[in-house]
């Protein structure tokens, strides 16, 4: 197997593994603990395709994982910070409690 | 005048009947205020007709052949296909003397009706209904068209309905206007089918039509060439029938049963329609056709008929009158029974004398009719003789116009019309080869006429006055008047234009020249022709005045002839019981017909339409109730089931967004398994 | 191509662990765990600065934040920590795995070309400088724009927007008020 196949392998196991952790999981934040699996699975990607692919000087692939990651931790504060304020609000970190917008 | 007027006669002639008939339109449409212009009106339009019509009266005066009249016009009026139907206007001596005798005593009736029916409410339909009689009666006598007449004639009898049925709430008038109406329309119904069977046969209706008319050579020809049912000829068999409608018409028996319940009418409508004018109709119906008549082969059965029927009414009529006690009726089967003699005249053969008797009978008639309606207006609307005497006192000047109208009715002689008229039809009869039958009868009736008219002179105005009440009866104004005086000097004047002595009524009728002859009185046949109608005039008046000169002070008493006569009386004054046989005979049936009629339709044609009625509401209330079930309540179910898969459509919206995070990976990942096996 | 054999399955274990742990907490470090051994990843391959920069970001700042944020919202007892449910389970491997299929299904239908045995590309600082700086400008600005956005908004929410009280107990089925 090479290098690419394996890390590409590794980063759809665990783009799957972070899906599941939000599909299932009942604490919000530890939804946000799975959004961090996927984007990181994601970001494992792009670095195997810069160090296994064709060669790129534009560094396309760096490039982006450095703003993916920037923008994963905003993302992550500002999810932090609407989950408290509903934590403040209903004392309670179950999603499924969240239902008042239900049909 | 007469060379001034005869090229437009064509067209004038076309007033006559048209500006009454015009007139009458315009009071119909005139509301019941304006009295004096409906008056106004129906007189001005009559004296325009009067005008005209005695100046046509002028231009015929010229002796012509007979056949070829002074104006024959035609016009066709209706086109179907090939055949088209033709009417116009005929002005000969017979039309021009009726016209002229119509429009002069409808006048003067008029101007007598303003005074008499003043009180009347409806006073200008009453000339609304009198102007439309007049203008249809004008064209009868003037028509050229047998259709033309015919149409003419019905609208005389619808106007005679109407007018007898004038007081309308009086149900006896009501009743007696469609006795008129309905009699008459029997022999409608006979003049329509001889009229038909005319036309099948010759294809023409005109009476002059330059050789092709109903009354000219060809015509008459083929008429009566061609034999039907019977034996008898196209000719008889259609004379026949005329003559039935003429029967009908004239009050002829049978069929004169209307005639004196028409007296129900006011008495203006008596005097002109029922006694001088529509009644006439008949008789110039058959005067009119009289060459059809005439054209019979070898039998003559129309003649004898016509002649046979006169005689029978004659005496019938003259029988009936001797019983009545209304001074009405008196007079109305006086008129069926001069009606009698002239057609006794038409049947022996002579249109002259019983167009003669017909113009003087007019005159005469309307002055007794008038006389009487004075009579009546002054005794306060009081119609029984019985009631009445000694009014010669009181009413001078009426007596004096009854007494000349009295006069020439029973046949006085030499200075009135009707003696030399009726000596006309005595002649005429005498001379018949068919026998003396109707003679005999005529005799008969002319005794019996005398004796009944005298009756009533005395019981009406001499003796004591028998009136009950304290009201005097008074004299008449002079609009009543006047007529009265004018319509008794024609009465006595036309007998100059009759008596043998100088023939010039007959002779014109005839197509020739009259001349004065001295001598035509003093002939053997002549002078016992007056012998027997003096002795005839003698007889009746004496022997009335014996039974009649001293009647009972008590109006209530019976008739001397009553005490007499006993139940024959009772037999004659209803009239010989015809009424009664129509009733039992004609009007019991069909009556019993009706009832049937009727309880069929209640029993069983308005349950069928009941059960119809219930299976289209059954059907309504099914439609109705599937609407409600089947629609509505479908309708409510899908739209509950259509709530209630949205409410379960919607409880996928769990409000969860793990759930909708799961649908949309799934959802997406399928998608992208199809694409890959779709594209593999 | 040593070190990536050894360290996949370690990350693959610890992001397990991060994905099934029944406590958040455990689950939140085992994150963090996972996140170091990615980094760890990135500097075997060559990505020495993405391999800091994940350090630094991730492993220092989010699961940290991810691990204090637990502690605040820490409930009571500790049934409520359990975090997981054996029926949702079910269906979030019914979701999941499809997923896991196409993903698989493509890799293997992309069939990647054996790269040439290279060595790692070059990225020096400089170049990322150089990038950073010339080409994607804007880019860093409008990051840098967000991230203070992020921060005031985060400082906002820490103190209490006015009107939201939480003082009424939530209950769950009714709306919320305005």
């Amino acid at each position: 197997m090479t290098p690419l196949a394996t890390l590409l392998t590794l980063s759809s196991v665990l783009f799957s593994l972070g899906l599941l952790a939000v599909l299932t999981r009942r604490n919000a934040i530890l939804i946000l603990v799975g959004i961090e699996l996927m984007l990181n699975a994601a970001n494992i990607n792009f670095i195997a395709f810069w160090r296994y692919g064709p060669p790129d000087p534009d560094l396309t692939g760096p490039m982006f994982v450095l703003f993916s990651i920037a923008i994963a931790a905003a993302e992550a504060a500002v999810g932090l910070a609407i989950i408290l304020m509903v934590f403040r609000h209903t004392r309670s970190t179950d999603l499924n409690r969240l239902d008042s917008l239900h049909g | 005048m007469a060379e001034a007027l005869s090229p437009h006669l064509s067209w004038l002639l076309w007033c006559v009947p048209l500006m009454p008939l015009l007139a009458g339109g315009i009071i119909a449409f005139l509301p019941d205020r304006f009295r004096k212009a409906a008056s106004g009106l129906a007189l001005g339009a009559l004296s325009i007709s009067c005008l005209i019509s005695i100046g046509a009266l002028i231009c015929a005066l010229a002796p012509r052949e007979v056949g070829d009249p002074l104006v024959a016009t035609s016009h066709s009026w209706f086109t179907f296909g090939e055949i088209t139907l033709k009417v116009g206007l005929l002005l000969d001596p017979m039309s021009a003397a009726m016209a002229a005798m119509v429009t002069f005593v409808a006048f003067w009736i008029f101007l007598y009706s303003t005074g008499y029916m003043a009180a009347e409410k409806r006073f200008g339909r009453f000339f609304g209904f009198l102007s439309m009689f007049c203008g249809a009666m004008l064209l009868v006598v003037l028509s050229n068209s047998l259709l033309l007449l015919f149409m003419a004639w019905e609208i005389v009898g619808l106007a005679s309905y109407l007018l007898i049925g004038f007081y309308f709430e009086k149900p006896s008038a009501a009743a007696a206007a469609q006795k008129a109406f309905i009699t008459t329309r029997v022999g409608d119904m006979a003049f329509f089918l001889g009229m038909i069977w005319l036309y099948g046969h010759t294809d023409t209706l005109l009476f002059y039509d330059h050789g092709k008319g109903l009354l000219e050579s060809g015509a008459l020809a083929s008429l009566a060439g061609a034999t039907t049912i019977g034996g008898l000829t196209v000719s008889a068999a259609a004379s026949l029938l005329l003559l039935v409608g003429a029967m009908g018409k004239s009050g002829q028996v049978p069929l004169h049963t209307w005639l004196p319940d028409a007296m129900e009418g006011p008495t203006p409508v008596s005097a002109l329609i029922h006694a001088a004018t529509m009644v006439a109709a008949g008789v110039f119906l058959v005067a009119r056709t009289h060459p059809i008549f005439l054209k019979c082969g070898d039998t003559g059965v129309p003649l004898m008929a016509t002649a046979w029927v006169g005689g029978i009414t004659a005496l019938y009529a003259a029988c009936v009158a001797l019983a009545q006690t209304d001074i009405k009726r008196i007079l109305a089967y006086s008129t069926v029974s001069q009606l009698g003699f002239m057609m006794i005249a038409l049947g022996t053969g002579g249109v002259a004398p019983a167009l003669f008797h017909l113009i003087a009978h007019a005159f005469f008639k309307a002055l007794l009719f008038l006389s009487a309606g004075s009579v009546i207006h002054g005794c306060h609307e009081e119609q029984d003789i019985r009631r009445m005497g000694g009014l010669r006192r009181e009413m001078p000047k009426t007596f004096v116009a009854y007494a000349i109208g009295m006069m020439a009715l029973a046949g006085f002689p030499f200075v009135f019309s009707g003696f030399w008229s009726k000596e006309a039809v005595l002649h005429s009869a005498m001379q018949w080869p068919g026998g003396l039958g109707p003679f005999s009868l005529a005799v008969c009736a002319a005794l019996l006429t005398a004796f009944y008219m005298t009756r009533q002179a005395l019981l009406v105005f001499f003796g004591k006055p028998r009136h009950p009440g304290v009201h005097h009866p008074h004299e008449s104004p002079p609009v009543i008047l006047i007529p009265l005086f004018v319509l008794a000097a024609g009465a006595v004047l036309l007998s100059l234009v009759g008596t043998p002595l100088w023939p010039w009524f007959e002779e014109w009728i005839k197509g020739g020249t009259a001349h004065f002859d001295r001598g035509a009185l003093t002939t053997v046949s002549a002078l016992k022709l007056v012998g027997l109608s003096l002795t005839l005039v003698t007889v009746g008046v004496t022997a009335s005045w014996i039974v009649y000169k001293n009647p009972s002070d008590d109006s209530s008493a019976p008739d001397p002839l009553e005490s007499r006569l006993g139940g024959l009386w009772g037999f004659l004054k209803s009239g010989m019981g015809f009424d009664a046989l129509y009733e039992k005979a004609i009007i019991g049936p069909l009556a019993f017909l009706a009832g049937g009629m009727d309880t069929l339709e209640r029993q069983v044609f308005v349950p069928l339409m009941g059960l119809a009625e219930g299976v289209i509401k059954w059907c309504g209330r099914l439609t109705s109730s599937s609407d409600e079930k089947g629609l509505n309540d479908g309708f409510n179910g899908v739209c509950a089931g259509l709530q209630n898969s949205a409410g379960s459509a919607s409880s996928a919206q769990s409000g969860r967004p793990q759930s909708y995070l799961r649908a949309i990976g799934l959802g997406m990942s399928v998608l992208l398994i199809l694409y890959f096996w779709l594209t593999a | 191509m040593l070190p990536l054999l050894i360290l996949s399955p370690l990350i693959l274990l610890a992001a397990l662990g991060a994905v099934w742990k029944a406590r958040p907490v455990h689950a939140a470090l085992l994150l963090a765990l996972t996140l170091a051994l990615i980094a760890l990843l990135y500097l075997a391959i060559g990505a020495y600065f993405i391999g800091l920069v994940q350090f630094m970001v991730y492993v220092g700042a989010v699961a940290i934040l991810i691990v204090f944020s637990l502690l605040i919202t820490r409930p009571g007892d500790e049934a409520e920590e359990i975090s997981r449910r054996p029926s949702s389970l079910l269906t979030g491997l019914i979701c999941t795995v499809p997923v896991l299929a196409v993903l698989f299904i493509s890799l293997i239908r992309a069939n990647p070309p054996e790269p040439a045995a290279s060595d790692a590309p070059s990225a020096t600082l400089q170049q990322f400088g150089e990038k950073l700086f010339t080409t994607h400008a804007p880019v860093v600005i409008t990051v840098g724009v967000l991230l203070t956005a992020v921060l005031i908004g985060a400082a906002l929410f820490a103190r209490g927007v006015q009107g939201i009280s939480s003082s009424e107990p939530f209950e769950s089925g009714k709306s919320l008020p305005p």
